[in-house]
């Protein structure tokens, strides 16, 4: 035990010794895993919208007045009737110019000067909900076809379509980003370990004169790479997820995005990236150490072949 | 308690810091290696510390082939070994007491062991009033007591000296050979490379001479040049 925390402050002496070097590894870590964090996040965010709108109606279908400009009275339901056996319709449901008045007061509640309109010049309309969100251009000609009836084809498919395609841009972005940065932890962090090794030779000379083990010397050095890993995923994953409630709570009210990430998800990927920020401490100090120590053995390498 | 046979050591490059050294060194011996600068008294240290390599030969300490130690073992090796060098490769930050514990503290050995045994040997050593001062607080001589003491806190079998009073006035090296002939009193065999003839003429001990990585001359009671007569 007491060599476990002679260890542990030997690791603590040499991160407050080289205070400004560690700072910079720290710093280097939490911009990395910020970045990939924070694009991690914004891909949830993503993800949880699509999946909201996906969940609500892809197609609106605004009809003409029955009895007027030619459309017969029970054109609405005839084609209704025929919407819902399109393959490419999930369901779909007619709402009524009452019910789009009612809908309409709704959505502009305590805007008096948009409410005094002529509810009869709302119309009515066809709501469809697609088997897949890629079929929308489809029905959205099918519809056209009916112009008799049809006014006009309203469709939020087009932008869910962006947004996935978004979402999977930001997918490999965020992977690639993980990737280029994490590579770029583990290397500053093999670097401050190899300055620590550097300022501490003396020290690591005498440790080895005294008999001290290769690994007993290397693990604070490992400590060191580990804490200053750990240390930056932490603040990442806190900052991010400070960030990113705070947008939500600014944004909340606002009904057409929602920011709201759950705290389960920050908790799983939160602790997948500190124990990512940790192994990223743990290579980088192993890159670090592995040259210094292997020279330092001083057994061997010196020793040319073939001498008479 | 060390032998060494046909030791022959090579540097990169072509120049034999050693050639075809044979020695025998028993326990409780006090073994000058004396000669000139690059005469390789200091590669003899280095190579039965197993901080070099050998080209040929072999060496065994403490009853064990130190040549084909497996790396992983050279820390056990050094451990029986206690070393004492010119710059007395002390850390700064470190007070004196920091300093000797130091080396027990990388053994692992606990805290209720480490305090009584560093008291004893800076006791030892004369230094019980100086714990808490820094190396840079201290004189040459002082400094080299202290690493005499780390050296010696964990009681090695073997110590091994490269030139300890290199860096001391005569009267101050006075004093740390009259601290090593102590230790080696205790049983502990020391290997000590000088150039201080003075030394060596006083102490009336075993002496190797070395010329050119060649042992020209391995005398008991010897003085550290031959005498003429």
């Amino acid at each position: 035990m007491s060599r476990f925390f002679f260890l542990l402050r030997e690791a603590f002496v040499n991160l407050k010794r080289n205070f400004l070097v560690v700072a910079g590894a720290v710093l280097a870590v939490f911009i990395s895993l910020s970045l990939a964090f924070g694009a991690l996040v914004v891909n949830e965010i993503l993800r949880l919208n699509t999946l909201a709108w996906q969940e609500g109606v892809h197609v609106i279908a605004f009809l003409r007045d029955e009895g007027s400009g030619g459309v017969p009275s029970g054109a609405h339901q005839a084609l209704l009737d025929e919407v819902s056996t399109w393959e490419e319709v999930n369901d779909a449901f007619y709402v009524d110019k009452a019910q789009a008045w009612v809908e309409y007061q709704e959505i502009f509640a305590g805007q008096d000067e948009l409410l005094e309109i002529d509810p009869t010049i709302l119309p009515a309309s066809i709501r469809i909900e697609l088997v897949a969100i890629e079929l929308h251009q489809s029905v959205k000609f099918k519809l056209e076809q009916q112009q008799q009836v049809v006014l006009n084809v309203s469709t939020a498919a087009e932008q869910i379509e962006q947004l996935q395609n978004l979402s999977s841009v930001l997918n490999v972005l965020g992977i690639g980003m993980a990737v280029v940065l994490g590579v770029s932890a583990v290397v500053l962090i093999a670097n401050t370990i190899r300055l620590a090794i550097y300022a501490r030779r003396d020290e690591v000379e005498i440790m080895k004169l005294v008999g001290a083990s290769n690994w007993y010397i290397r693990i604070p050095f490992l400590l060191e790479g580990l804490i200053e890993g750990v240390v930056g995923a932490a603040l990442a994953v806190f900052t991010v997820w400070l960030g990113a409630t705070r947008l939500a709570r600014a944004s909340e009210g606002f009904a057409l995005f929602r920011l709201d990430v759950s705290n389960q998800f920050f908790l799983r990927w939160g602790l997948l990236f500190i124990i990512f920020g940790a192994a990223a401490g743990v290579i980088g100090s192993l890159l670090g150490l592995s040259r210094y120590l292997r020279e330092a053995d001083g057994t061997g390498e010196d020793i040319p072949t073939g001498v008479a | 308690m060390i032998r060494l046979e046909h030791v022959t050591k090579v540097y990169e490059g072509g120049s034999v810091a050693a050639r075809d050294v044979s020695l025998d060194i028993q326990k409780g011996e006090f073994v000058f290696l004396v000669g000139p600068s690059g005469s390789g008294k200091s590669t003899l240290i280095r190579l039965m510390l197993r901080d070099e390599g050998v080209t040929r030969g072999k060496i065994w300490v403490a009853g064990k082939d130190i040549t084909t130690l497996p790396k992983w073992k050279i820390p056990y090796l050094r451990r029986s070994v206690g070393t004492v060098f010119q710059d007395y490769k002390l850390l700064p930050n470190k007070t004196v007491a920091e300093n000797v514990s130091f080396a027990l503290e990388v053994l692992g050995r606990p805290r209720s062991v480490i305090g009584p045994q560093v008291e004893q040997v800076l006791d030892l050593v004369g230094l019980a009033d100086m714990t808490g001062r820094y190396p840079r607080q201290l004189s040459g001589g002082e400094q080299q007591r202290v690493s005499v003491a780390r050296a010696f806190v964990n009681r090695p079998p073997i110590m091994l000296a490269d030139e300890p009073t290199g860096n001391l006035d005569p009267k101050t090296s006075v004093g740390i050979m009259k601290l090593l002939d102590r230790i080696n009193r205790t049983g502990t065999t020391i290997v000590m490379a000088t150039h201080d003839f003075a030394i060596v003429d006083a102490m009336q001990r075993r002496v190797v001479a070395l010329e050119k990585g060649v042992v020209t001359r391995d005398e008991h009671s010897g003085r550290y040049e031959q005498d003429q007569g």
